[in-house]
């Protein structure tokens, strides 16, 4: 920039501009004195230019307007006052101006409010009264006894060949994308029918830690069982709802 | 349960019950609900809710002065705390100031104000500017919302504003927004 040019008011756009060429020159907006404002504003632009502010092309368009409008006030004969409309535009902008401006004090006034989002309060499910860690580690503890059983068996049968690979490692979210499609399908299952066809401890510990995960996130739901008595029978729902932080990526299979 | 006792003797509800009952309501709503629902689930007509909630407003803060405050937006009611203690909440949680409004935003919330509903062209052929991110503000900040399409070619949006514009702004109806005076001419 060569020259400094101070020019310190942002003008929301030509109407804005023209109210402030209008008050600057003590006029009346009913008696506007088109050829001086036109000068004003054009000056202005031209120094928008040097500033390299861009121009909106609304600028141009009030530009022309008020070309037009000049021209036709040198006509000797007029049926209406060519300023007419552009009154009509500056008064209903003006008014907008002074609403805003009120709106503005109210907001400081009264934008302090806040309001509190439903999902704050969550009704009260029974479902976190039973879910200590006891319970889930007896189910835990169920399950790994079974296991260790069935390992034996299969050890003692003579004449399996031991497998070369030995440890299947089985991801969790192939767990919870297997746990998703069968709660898709059913809706509701017992935590049994899930954990039924596991045959390794890896999978156990995957299937129960993806298990942990969608309950955490809220995919699905435990219920206890009506009969149960020992705290591990317990039955799970699919959560249809929308969920709002999910932090497992599967979505839910057609 | 206890509640359902509560709406079984819905004949004999009185002022004090309903207004019990509508703080529990709105305490546990969080956003605003309108009287018409309100009425619904306690079986009373609408007009009559309102009544008994207007007169609990007056008295909500007179027998115990509270930070919270019941605020009758347009024909709906709300739980919000009050504005003077905002600054205290916006440290208790941590809220970033989200900033006020800018001109242009106020502008444009105060010619769909006046004119709801209001598509996005008559906006910006009052302000006489594009207005198009301004609109996406107030939406984003829930004080406008789209109030269905006008039935002309292209069958573009209408905007109205929100009952967050009325809590927001300190209003109970958008009749107490200031009136319009047209006549005089001077410039502000």
């Amino acid at each position: 920039m060569e020259q400094l040019v101070f020019k310190t008011e942002i003008y929301e756009g030509p109407l804005d501009l023209l109210l402030a060429l209008i008050a600057k020159n003590k006029m009346s907006i009913f008696d506007i004195h088109i050829a001086l404002i036109f000068e004003q504003y054009m000056d202005h632009l031209r120094q928008m230019e040097q500033l390299d502010m861009e121009i909106a092309g609304e600028f141009i368009t009030m530009a022309s307007e008020l070309m037009l409008i000049k021209s036709k006030m040198l006509l000797p004969k007029q049926e209406e006052d060519p300023r007419e409309e552009l009154v009509q535009q500056l008064m209903e902008y003006q008014t907008a101006k002074r609403v805003a401006g009120w709106l503005s004090d109210r907001e400081a006034e009264f934008g302090g409010r806040f309001e509190k989002d439903t999902d704050d309060i969550k009704p009260d499910k029974h479902v976190l009264d039973f879910l200590e860690s006891a319970v889930l580690s007896r189910a835990m503890q169920h399950l790994l006894l079974r296991l260790s059983e069935e390992e034996r068996v299969e050890k003692e049968r003579p004449n399996t060949i031991a497998p070369i690979i030995k440890k299947k490692i089985v991801p969790v979210q192939g767990r919870i994308v297997h746990i998703l499609r069968l709660m898709a399908r059913k809706k509701s299952v017992h935590i049994d029918e899930i954990l039924e066809n596991v045959r390794s401890r890896s999978e156990l510990v995957a299937t129960f830690y993806a298990l942990l995960e969608l309950v955490r996130v809220g995919r699905i739901e435990p219920f206890r069982a009506p009969d149960d008595e020992t705290g591990s029978n317990i039955i799970l729902t699919l959560y249809t709802g929308k969920i709002e932080h999910s932090e497992t990526k599967e979505e839910v299979p057609a | 349960m206890t509640d359902e006792t509560v709406l079984d003797d819905k004949k004999i509800l009185t002022h004090d019950e309903i207004k019990r009952i509508t703080e529990a309501v709105l305490f546990a709503a969080g956003h605003p609900v309108t009287f018409e629902k309100l009425g619904e689930v306690m079986e009373l007509p609408a007009d009559d809710v309102r009544a008994v909630i207007e007169e609990y407003r007056a008295e909500y803060d007179a027998s115990f002065p509270r930070g919270i405050q019941l605020l009758i937006l347009g024909n709906a009611c709300q739980l919000v705390t009050k504005e003077v203690f905002g600054e205290y909440i916006k440290s208790a949680l941590g809220i970033r100031d989200g900033g006020n409004l800018s001109k242009a935003s106020l502008e444009t919330l105060a010619v769909i104000a006046y004119n709801q509903p209001i598509t996005r062209a008559y906006i910006e052929q009052v302000r006489g500017v594009d207005s198009s991110y301004s609109v996406g503000v107030l939406l984003e900040r829930e004080l406008i919302e789209e109030k269905g399409r006008m039935d002309v070619p292209g069958r573009p949006r209408l905007y109205g504003t929100t009952e967050a514009f009325l809590r927001v702004f300190g209003l109970s109806s958008l009749d107490e927004l200031p009136p319009l005076d047209f006549s005089e001419g001077e410039t502000l």
